[in-house]
């Protein structure tokens, strides 16, 4: 935000540039302003020839540099406006080259995001968009689908909490791209979009039966021109359009040539490029569900991000996507057939001690998310083989997809599962040691502590309940209650209680 | 059925008839008859420098029809040079054996060189001397040598003189020499007057008369005042130049010396006109016998002489119906505002420009402009606004037709102190009236637009009947501000909910809308459209009416000008055309959807023409203020109701006058909208009064 209360997000995707000015209500809320967009073809020549060419970057240089002046009518300095990059960019082998160009002649610094993030950014615009029917949307399962010009990200909601997210390689420009080369041809037909989408669809009804799913909430550029083409406004953030109507436009523009959508609808030609792709895709994704509106939100990640910039966040909207994310965690353990309640108990040890030292570790509430997650998904690594479990576990971590948390906090919960048994870090673990120094002392503190949590089930009988810390001078006394001796406990303390020693100075004693 | 349509360019003429008609009118008062005869003359003009030319262009190339009307061109042009030279015996039959001799008795005369009586002929031989003289240059017509230069419509003499002393003049002694006359001359020379009287001459007789003095050791054997008009729509080669300034100051160069489309001549100098058409190179479709003065246009100022009163129109002024004590800001944010113009001041949309210039909460401010002048205040509120730093984005239409020179000027001046002037959207003329004013108050940031159906001119602001919404809904102004992003060029084109594009979506949308009431009438749902707009020639839009009235729709339109529709066939027998030509030119564009119960009132800078709707940045808006609504409705309605000054057009496109049918009053609508405007003034000033006083008290 800038000293005039506006912020300013641009969004640098395969086939557009969104800008987004918003201000701030009293509670923190954005409100959009202003938003402009222009279409380029950076996916094109991502897909293609893995690189950015120079006619893109010349166009996207003269985007940004009118953005600039555009910012100038609201006070906005390139410096103060936040910029993410997705797919294109993230595969594009000459990014760095890319964004210093950019940043060199325009001030814009663009970061690129991942496709976790995008799905999080999704998910925040979504909550604040659709928020008048949220409560109503809970109540069933739900779909929450952005097909994009090159990657689509895909939320399975169960009754408002995340079953299973995935970010994968299907884009609208992609498909067309991938097929111009293979069959000499850009003109995708329906069989296409199926067959790229087949294995997904599988997967995702494993994770929730799309027979069950009721809500299909249409994220996106693309939703966004169906949204305008269709009409039907219900709000001024999000319009609610018929399945028949989404069906049978799907159906028409199989028909259309791009020149004739820009006759028929007054798009421009690049915004229409990929529209149809986009709507066979989620025509496909929805078949066989119980949907008969599909809801599509005006804004994109640009407002998801901007939930995030104002003064105060929503406690409610913060605590909701904590229990997304704690929800999307559980799912993961789920795929991994994990012992639930052992793991729900370790977390809710591990949680005790966090907020009890909180004055000897000094974290906040990210870091706690963090430990929370690494919590629930220690043992997951037993799916492979019970011996070097936290090294198996370490893996699926990294590879996972969980909700909410960029890859740099992946690590970080991949090194807690690492930690939470056997060797403490040492320089010759390169998974540790690639860390930035403050993650390294974050990885220390909280493995520690989940290592004492899970010490304390040792037994995986939860027989240790309402964890009390008293803390001495150099002494921490763990008052806990019990109805058998928990001697397996005491004995795995003595040894797993030894890193939180070394690290917080402190003795264990279980009392 | 086949559908029927009229003819575009003798419709077009018709109007012009229904101009001379107002002139012919005794009704009327005599110097404002004057004044209507001179524009009938002024659009002529124009007409041959865009329509004749372009006539004359579609021959060249091929003498295809263009669009749907009856003709090819080489019939429009033979058509129109038939109809022209009619309208032309017309206009001088009523300024020669009407016009002049009823001033005269009045007290007005233009004094022939005949007339003069010694007084006035020792006047106008001083003045040549002490002011003329030095001023005008002669040029001879030679031969094998370009034609001197004439400025485009200007006024000229040409002589044919010889050599004093020579014994036995042969043809090759004969010289033509051209003059040019400085239009900043003014065309009528005020002479000795008796008491009570004014006496003018014109500036070509005061000439004349001393020409001898031009041509030393020659005599004048003829003279004679021509003048030639070109082709003045020459498009812009938009992909050739870098540089649109400089492109378009290459056409105002070029203009002067594009193809003659016309060549009026005055008397019947033969050998001497026949010389010029020689050395012109035009043939006789070009040349037109003036039995009169030339450029009758300039007969517009006798109209603004001082005295006279009783033989002009009284005077109505317009009103300002936001009072200076209201807070104009606040006014709008609470509600929508309507003005209608010329009855209302346009002064509140310059007054709320004036004071963002300075206010130290308004960011930025964007503005469509397409006429103006460079004195105006708006313009130069602009440039404060610039210069206090905020963003000031003007996007300025080069090609409104004649306006350039003027527009180059104040454009650049507004780009040298820190604004953006954007010129024109690529091969499209930007027509769309919009003023956008951002910002920031105490609750967020909020947008103030102002939406006409008008130019943001000031003079023409007092001579048009326009309509200017003010509004801050945020329905409507975020989609305003999307337009503007989409036409500054800061971003694609967005779809919008309330405002309607052209050439996007507009087409797409009157279609639609009238399509939708064709469905529904026949269902047996009672339609009506109502719709007033300047010219109608779109043959989709025109297609669609006809479709809408065989399926019964009720359709009333009132088209001051081309009306390509015919109204009265079978195939639009529910269809009703009239035409207002009154002291005010009718511009305001409204549309009127009603379908069962529900009604849509859309105001547009727009015509429902082909160039409008396809090949302009046009905006269409609803109004959707319920007070306001009806206030538009009760407008647009009462439009068909007059019966003094409007004509009602038939199946066989002859327009008719309307008159009071027995026992019912004559009921003449500009009058009617002034009376109310001057009710409307007597409250508002007595408020702004009171106001003003309880402020001084404080």
């Amino acid at each position: 935000m800038n000293s005039k209360g506006l912020a300013c997000v641009i969004n640098c995707t395969s086939n557009f540039i969104r800008l987004v000015v918003a201000e701030f209500d009293s509670e923190g809320k954005p409100r959009v302003v202003d938003s402009v967009i222009n279409y380029h073809s950076l996916g094109r020549d991502v897909f293609t020839y893995g690189i950015v060419r120079r006619k893109a970057l010349l166009a996207a240089l003269r985007i940004f540099t009118q953005y600039k002046e555009f910012l100038e009518g609201y006070g906005i300095t390139p410096q103060e406006s936040k910029v993410i990059g997705t797919s294109a960019l993230r595969e594009a082998r000459n990014r760095d080259a890319f964004i210093d160009r950019i940043e060199v002649r325009t001030g814009f610094r663009i970061n690129v995001i991942d496709g976790m993030e995008e799905n999080r950014l999704m998910y925040m615009m979504v909550q604040h968009s659709l928020a008048p029917v949220i409560p109503q949307i809970q109540k069933y399962n739900a779909m929450i689908v952005e097909v994009g010009g090159g990657s689509t990200e895909v939320m399975l909601l169960r009754r408002g909490l995340i079953n299973a997210i995935h970010s994968v390689s299907f884009g609208a420009i992609r498909l067309e791209e991938d097929y111009k080369e293979f069959i000499g041809s850009s003109l995708i037909d329906e069989a296409a979009v199926r067959q790229s989408l087949n294995t997904v669809k599988e997967l995702l009804d494993h994770e929730m039966k799309t027979s069950s799913v009721r809500y299909f909430i249409a994220v996106g550029n693309y939703a966004r021109l169906v949204a305008g083409i269709l009409g039907g406004q219900e709000s001024d953030v999000y319009t609610v359009v018929t399945r028949d109507d989404w069906e049978k436009l799907a159906q028409d523009s199989k028909k259309m040539r791009p020149e004739d959508c820009v006759l028929k609808w007054g798009l421009p030609m690049a915004a229409v490029e990929g529209l149809g792709n986009a709507l066979m895709a989620c025509s496909f994704l929805m078949e066989d569900s119980l949907v008969e509106e599909i809801h599509i939100p005006w804004g994109g990640h640009s407002e998801g991000i901007l939930m995030e910039m104002g003064p105060g966040i929503d406690p409610a909207v913060q605590e909701r996507f904590t229990s997304q994310v704690r929800a999307s965690a559980i799912s993961l353990g789920k795929k991994y057939h994990f012992d639930q309640n052992h793991a729900k108990h370790v977390t809710e040890l591990a949680l005790a001690l966090f907020d009890q030292l909180s004055l000897d570790h000094g974290m906040g509430e990210r870091a706690r998310l963090l430990l929370e997650v690494a919590s629930l998904l220690h043992d997951i690594g037993t799916f492979i083989k019970p011996s070097g479990h936290h090294k198996h576990g370490m893996y699926l971590v990294e590879n996972a997809e969980i909700f909410g948390l960029d890859p740099r906090e992946i690590k970080i919960v991949a090194n807690l599962v690492r930690y939470h048994r056997k060797t403490s870090p040492n320089p010759t673990h390169i998974n540790y040691t690639v860390l930035p120094r403050e993650d390294r002392l974050m990885v220390l503190k909280l493995a520690s502590l989940l290592r004492v949590a899970d010490a304390l089930d040792r037994s995986h009988s939860q027989k240790i309940r309402n964890l009390k810390v008293q803390r001495k001078e150099d002494e921490v006394r763990l008052h806990t209650q019990w109805e058998v001796d928990p001697i397996s406990e005491r004995f795995s303390l003595s040894t797993k209680g030894r890193m939180f020693e070394e690290i917080y100075g402190l003795k264990l004693t279980l009392l | 059925m086949k559908y029927e349509y009229f003819d575009r360019e003798l419709s077009w003429i018709a109007f012009n008839q229904r101009v001379l008609s107002e002139a012919q009118n005794q009704t009327v008062p005599l110097l404002e008859r004057v004044k209507f005869l001179a524009i009938t003359a002024s659009n002529f003009d124009e007409f041959f420098m865009v329509r004749v030319a372009s006539l004359r262009r579609a021959i060249i190339s091929g003498d295809r029809k263009i669009g749907p009307g009856p003709y090819v061109p080489s019939q429009q042009l033979r058509l129109v040079h038939q109809q022209y030279k009619g309208f032309l015996q017309e206009q001088y039959q009523l300024l020669n054996h009407l016009l002049l001799p009823s001033l005269r008795e009045r007290g007005l005369s233009i004094v022939k060189i005949e007339e003069w009586n010694s007084q006035q002929k020792r006047h106008c031989e001083e003045l040549f001397n002490r002011e003329l003289f030095s001023v005008l240059a002669p040029v001879k017509v030679e031969d094998n040598r370009p034609f001197p230069f004439t400025g485009n419509l200007r006024l000229n003499l040409a002589f044919l003189i010889y050599p004093d002393q020579v014994a036995d003049v042969t043809t090759e002694d004969f010289r033509i020499i051209t003059l040019e006359i400085p239009p900043y001359l003014g065309r009528f020379v005020p002479l000795p007057s008796p008491e009570g009287c004014q006496d003018l001459a014109l500036i070509e007789d005061v000439i004349a008369a001393q020409a001898h003095q031009l041509f030393p050791g020659y005599q004048i054997q003829q003279s004679l005042s021509f003048r030639i008009t070109r082709d003045a729509d020459i498009p812009v080669d938009e992909e050739g130049e870098e540089d649109y300034v400089e492109a378009m100051e290459k056409i105002l160069q070029n203009r002067l010396h594009s193809f003659r489309v016309r060549f009026e001549v005055s008397e019947d100098r033969y050998e001497l006109k026949r010389r010029l058409m020689e050395a012109l190179d035009v043939d006789n479709d070009t040349v037109f016998d003036i039995p009169g003065p030339l450029n009758l246009k300039d007969f517009m100022s006798l109209g603004f002489l001082p005295g006279f009163e009783t033989e002009k129109y009284p005077l109505w002024n317009s009103f300002r119906s936001i009072p200076i004590s209201e807070d104009i800001w606040e006014l709008i944010k609470r509600e929508d505002q309507l003005l209608f113009h010329p009855y209302e001041s346009f002064s509140p949309v310059v007054r709320l420009l004036t004071e963002a210039a300075i206010d130290p909460n308004v960011l930025s401010i964007r503005m469509t402009l397409y006429r103006t002048s460079g004195e105006s205040p708006i313009v130069k509120a602009l440039a404060k606004a610039a210069q206090e730093g905020k963003q000031v984005i003007v996007l300025v239409e080069l090609k409104a037709r004649f306006d350039e020179e003027q527009n180059l000027g104040w454009a650049q001046t507004l780009e040298k102190v820190g604004g953006i002037v954007i010129y024109g959207v690529e091969g499209l003329k930007v027509h769309s009236k919009a003023l956008m004013i951002v910002r920031r108050e105490p609750d967020g940031i909020r947008r103030y637009v102002h939406l006409g159906t008008g130019n943001y001119h000031d003079k023409t602001a007092k001579l048009y009947t326009d309509l200017s919404l003010l509004t801050a809904r945020p329905d409507l102004t975020q989609e305003v501000a999307h337009f503007f992003n989409a036409i500054t060029g800061y971003s694609a084109v967005t779809p919008l909910g309330h405002l309607v594009m052209a050439p996007n979506h507009m087409k797409k949308k009157i279609l639609t809308l009238i399509e939708g009431a064709t469905r529904q009438a026949a269902m047996g749902i009672p339609v009506r459209i109502l719709a007033k707009m300047n010219s109608l020639a779109d043959e989709d839009v025109i297609k669609a009416l006809y479709g809408a009235s065989e399926a019964g729709v009720q359709i009333k339109l009132n088209v001051r000008g081309i009306c390509m529709l015919v109204p009265g066939k079978e195939f639009s027998v529910n269809i009703s055309v009239v035409s207002i030509v009154d002291r005010f030119l009718e511009h305001s564009r409204i549309f009127y959807f009603r379908v069962g119960d529900r009604e849509d009132v859309y105001l547009s800078s727009a015509d429902w023409m082909y160039r409008n709707l396809e090949r302009r940045v046009e905006l269409m808006f609803p109004i959707l203020q319920k007070n306001l609504k009806d206030r538009v409705i009760s407008i647009l309605k009462a439009g068909f109701e007059d019966n003094v000054k409007s004509h009602r057009l038939g199946p066989d496109g002859v327009y008719t006058r309307r008159t009071p049918e027995k026992g019912v009053s004559p009921f003449r609508l500009q009058q009617l909208f002034y009376e109310e405007a001057q009710k409307n003034r007597e409250m508002v000033e007595g408020q702004d009064k009171t106001a003003l006083i309880a402020r001084k008290k404080q």
